[in-house]
């Protein structure tokens, strides 16, 4: 090989090893890079999804999204089924044409479940236990305090779950509980009443004391006393 | 400071023991010292105006006398929240929300006044030091127009010693008798042609002399006249006995519960919730 033709290659290897952006794409090789940045509803990275490329039924490549929603990978020019898995669940599913370097957005499956434990509509529930099973496999489970978010005359313990579509069993518990079944196909919002905690319990006994209170007083202190 | 003095009206409020009245009173005030966002002061707010219907209390009247005291709170209250702009100052509000600013004032390098904006959570900061004063000045209004002087002397005879009790009532009855005493002395200087025209403030406390010096003698004499009768009544002798007794009837309970579990109820929900919370 003389001179001139190996700096030539030198230099083209050089270039494609010093590429650090995202796509990479080399004349001499087939091989591209996809840049895939995985989304919920809220279009919020979904970390820890797992991404499958495959082509004619064979795994072609497997992998899992970064912090921030991310995965890049590295394939020959093809067309592929591109399925992104999380919490047990397929929340994309899709033909890929792989010809040149890009970057795909997508928007999963995956919604938010907004559950409100408040005692009678009325005065929210601060502390509870939060259960959710799908087809009986426990999915989602919390124990502790539940947010008091501020709103202009609104008062409610809120918990916001991030869940793939389908059917779900919630439970709340407390001082009592409750379940409910929910088909999750949007962001939904899901109100338990029949759940107490202390705090919601001695402010709701309160609040019928005083309103019991005021109206015997009403009715009382129209007698005259002299 | 009266803005209405007591009226001997026949009303459910007027009814009450002046006990409850004062357990009223004291709930609500401890109420009002501990929101700094105006949400639980509008419930507080339209509970006075339950009170005050029930009292039958003259509302224009209040207006009237006590409009100067709104004022200087609205301008008080709005002054100083243009310093709320921190997100430190917010325990409940979220602080990408209390620290937004609506329009920036001062930069934060301004030397004496530092950075001033009106912010959301300034604005609300604001609003509730207004209601806050508003209705501590509504409250005590509705205080001193269905409790009689003599039912405050004879509570307060019941906590402080009777020596106290006394002087602290005196003091208060005979501010309105002095205030009429300065008033008449006032007009009888200007008779005279007495006028205080400069704006220096030392010439004017001295061309207040035809005032003070008379104000005083005539304090001094009701004293002295004070000091007479009660010792004609053998004050100090022993324990003055009361010429009247004051009797806790089914309503006087029922009000005392209702207001102590609306407190129970909204300091529970301040506490656990931050309802009230900047």
């Amino acid at each position: 090989m003389d001179s001139v033709s190996s700096k030539l290659l030198l230099i083209i290897l050089l270039l494609i090893l010093s590429n650090t952006g995202p796509v990479i794409a080399s004349p001499f090789e087939t091989v591209i890079t996809l840049n895939i940045h995985c989304m919920d509803s809220r279009k919020k990275p979904l970390a820890g999804a797992r991404v499958r490329l495959t082509s004619e039924g064979t795994i072609v490549f497997e992998g899992i999204t970064n912090m921030s929603g991310w995965i890049s990978i590295s394939l020959p020019r093809g067309t592929y089924q591109l399925v992104v898995d999380w919490l047990n669940s397929t929340v994309f599913s899709s033909k890929i044409k792989l010809v040149e370097p890009s970057t795909l957005d997508i928007i999963c499956s995956v919604y938010y479940l907004e559950i409100i434990v408040n005692t009678l509509y009325l005065f929210p529930v601060t502390q509870a236990k939060v259960t959710i099973e799908r087809n009986g496999t426990l999915i989602f489970f919390y124990e502790g305090e539940l947010q008091v978010p501020y709103k202009i005359y609104q008062l409610s313990g809120e918990l916001v779950v991030r869940l793939p579509r389908g059917r779900y069993t919630v439970s709340v518990e407390m001082i009592g509980s409750e379940r409910k079944e929910i088909t999750l196909t949007s962001d939904e919002t899901v109100v338990f009443i029949y759940v107490a905690s202390i705090p919601s319990l001695i402010t709701l006994i309160s609040t019928i004391v005083a309103a019991t209170s005021c109206i015997l007083f009403l009715i009382k202190g129209r007698a005259k006393r002299y | 400071m009266v803005f209405i003095e007591y009226e001997a009206k026949d009303t459910m409020v007027h009814r009450l023991n002046p006990l409850s009245k004062l357990i009223w009173f004291s709930s609500l005030v401890f109420l009002l010292t501990l929101y700094l966002e105006p949400q639980p002061l509008l419930i507080i707010f339209l509970l006075e105006l339950f009170i005050g219907y029930l009292a039958k209390v003259p509302w224009r009247k209040l207006m009237a006398r006590a409009w100067w005291a709104f004022i200087l709170s609205i301008f008080g209250g709005y002054t100083f929240s243009l310093w709320v702009n921190k997100p430190s100052q917010f325990w409940h509000i979220p602080p990408e929300l209390g620290c937004k600013v609506l329009l920036e004032l001062t930069p934060p390098e301004t030397p004496l006044l530092g950075y001033t904006a009106i912010t959301y959570g300034g604005l609300l900061w604001g609003t509730a030091i207004t209601l806050k004063v508003f209705l501590g000045v509504i409250a005590a209004s509705i205080l001193t127009y269905t409790i009689p002087l003599s039912d405050v002397v004879y509570l307060w005879s019941k906590v402080l010693p009777y020596r106290l009790s006394f002087i602290c009532v005196t003091g208060i009855r005979f501010y309105p008798v002095m205030m009429e005493k300065v008033r008449e002395i006032i007009i009888a200087a200007k008779s005279r042609g007495w006028e205080i025209r400069s704006k220096n403030p030392i010439t004017r406390a001295k061309e207040a002399f035809p005032i003070v010096l008379p104000s005083a003698r005539e304090a001094m004499l009701l004293a002295e006249r004070m000091a007479l009768a009660i010792e004609a009544r053998a004050f100090g002798v022993k324990k003055p006995t009361s010429l009247r007794k004051f009797t806790f009837n089914s309503a006087d309970v029922f009000f005392i519960i209702f207001n102590v579990s609306i407190t129970v109820a909204l300091t529970c929900m301040w506490w656990y919730y931050g309802f009230g919370k900047l």
